[in-house]
């Protein structure tokens, strides 16, 4: 889902950019007044685990392959202001050092898999957590968000190369060719986060009171 | 060790394995994003010039080795970079915090 350099024009680039630096601003705000000495270790490993996690390639269909992007799963453990501070590391080291990703597309990249990707997973879990206060309602939160943040990115990504003047096609079709690939793949991103909250929940809930949708959560006892 | 500690080492020996994994059996990258491209006949054009374009050292492209290496080493590049932005920012609240602290004081 890393778009390079030359596939979308300036005013799509314009756009994503300001709407990410908007983000940026609002999550550098949001962290820096919540960031705890003991989080930061946790952030780390996960950013490092989710970039590794995303140099593996699995075969999805139509000859393409997929590979997690780890933004649910950041969102859902640290929130979603160092999700996206995560997500915007990963994001700036693969464009710059590995070309995966371009510098004039790293707002949109950023917009699509550190925005998107994060908030929208977070939101879906949030709303499940309050709907039905338990860590089932959690995990399917988790798995619905993590579905739903990586088909939308996917969508934003299509509706981005649509609206650029550089691809010859209308939106529809290229959101559409996006949009199948990547409902596969959310899929799998979601039974990784369930997972990774399952196996959190379980053995270290206490890490997962960072995370303020989890926090009321663990506090209640809720591990119906 | 205490239990942040074994869980930074977790985190690594997942990490770790994921690149083993990753240059070894799933390497074989298709994306839908470049297979859109290619079905639309539009082609990248690289502004920057990165130093391990595609993962692979100029010279070493195919070297299973090689691409370990190169996951190892970016991966504690994320892992580090993580931790200077974590600790940049939390440095920050910490000498906020003070500054408020010392004005109220004084």
């Amino acid at each position: 889902m890393h778009i390079p350099d030359g596939f979308l024009d300036f005013t799509v680039c314009a756009v994503t950019y300001a709407g990410t630096i908007l983000f940026w601003a609002l999550s550098l705000r949001k962290v820096k007044a919540s960031l705890t000495d003991r989080q930061i270790p946790l952030m780390a490993t996960l950013t490092a685990m989710f970039f590794a996690a995303q140099m593996m390639n699995y075969p999805i269909i139509g000859g393409t392959t997929a590979h997690l992007l780890g933004g649910p799963a950041v969102a859902l453990t640290l929130g979603p202001y160092a999700g996206m501070i995560s997500m915007t590391i990963i994001l700036v080291i693969q464009a710059l050092f590995f070309g995966d990703g371009g510098v004039t597309t790293l707002g949109a990249n950023v917009w699509n898999m550190g925005v998107v990707g994060v908030f929208v997973p977070y939101a879906v879990c949030l709303a499940s957590v309050k709907l039905w206060k338990s860590s089932r309602a959690l995990l399917a939160g988790a798995f619905a968000g993590a579905f739903l943040g990586d088909l939308l990115a996917a969508i934003f990504a299509g509706l981005e190369l649509g609206l650029s003047t550089i691809f010859p096609y209308a939106a529809p079709v290229a959101v559409a060719a996006m949009g199948i690939h990547h409902s596969v793949i959310g899929v799998g991103e979601g039974i990784v986060t369930a997972g990774v909250l399952k196996v959190l929940l379980k053995s270290r809930p206490d890490l997962l009171q960072y995370s303020s949708l989890t926090q009321n959560l663990i506090q209640q006892g809720g591990s119906r | 060790m205490s239990r942040d500690s074994r869980l930074v080492l977790a985190g690594i020996i997942v990490s770790l394995i994921s690149v083993i994994m990753g240059s070894v059996l799933l390497s074989q990258s298709a994306e839908t994003l470049d297979k859109v491209a290619e079905h639309f006949d539009v082609e990248a054009t690289s502004i920057w010039n990165p130093p391990i374009p595609d993962y692979e050292i100029p010279g070493y492209e195919g070297d299973v080795q090689a691409n370990i290496a190169v996951g190892v080493a970016s991966t504690f590049l994320v892992f580090a970079a993580t931790l200077l932005v974590g600790r940049g920012l939390s440095r920050r609240i910490r000498a906020g915090a003070g500054e408020t602290s010392a004005l109220t004081e004084g």
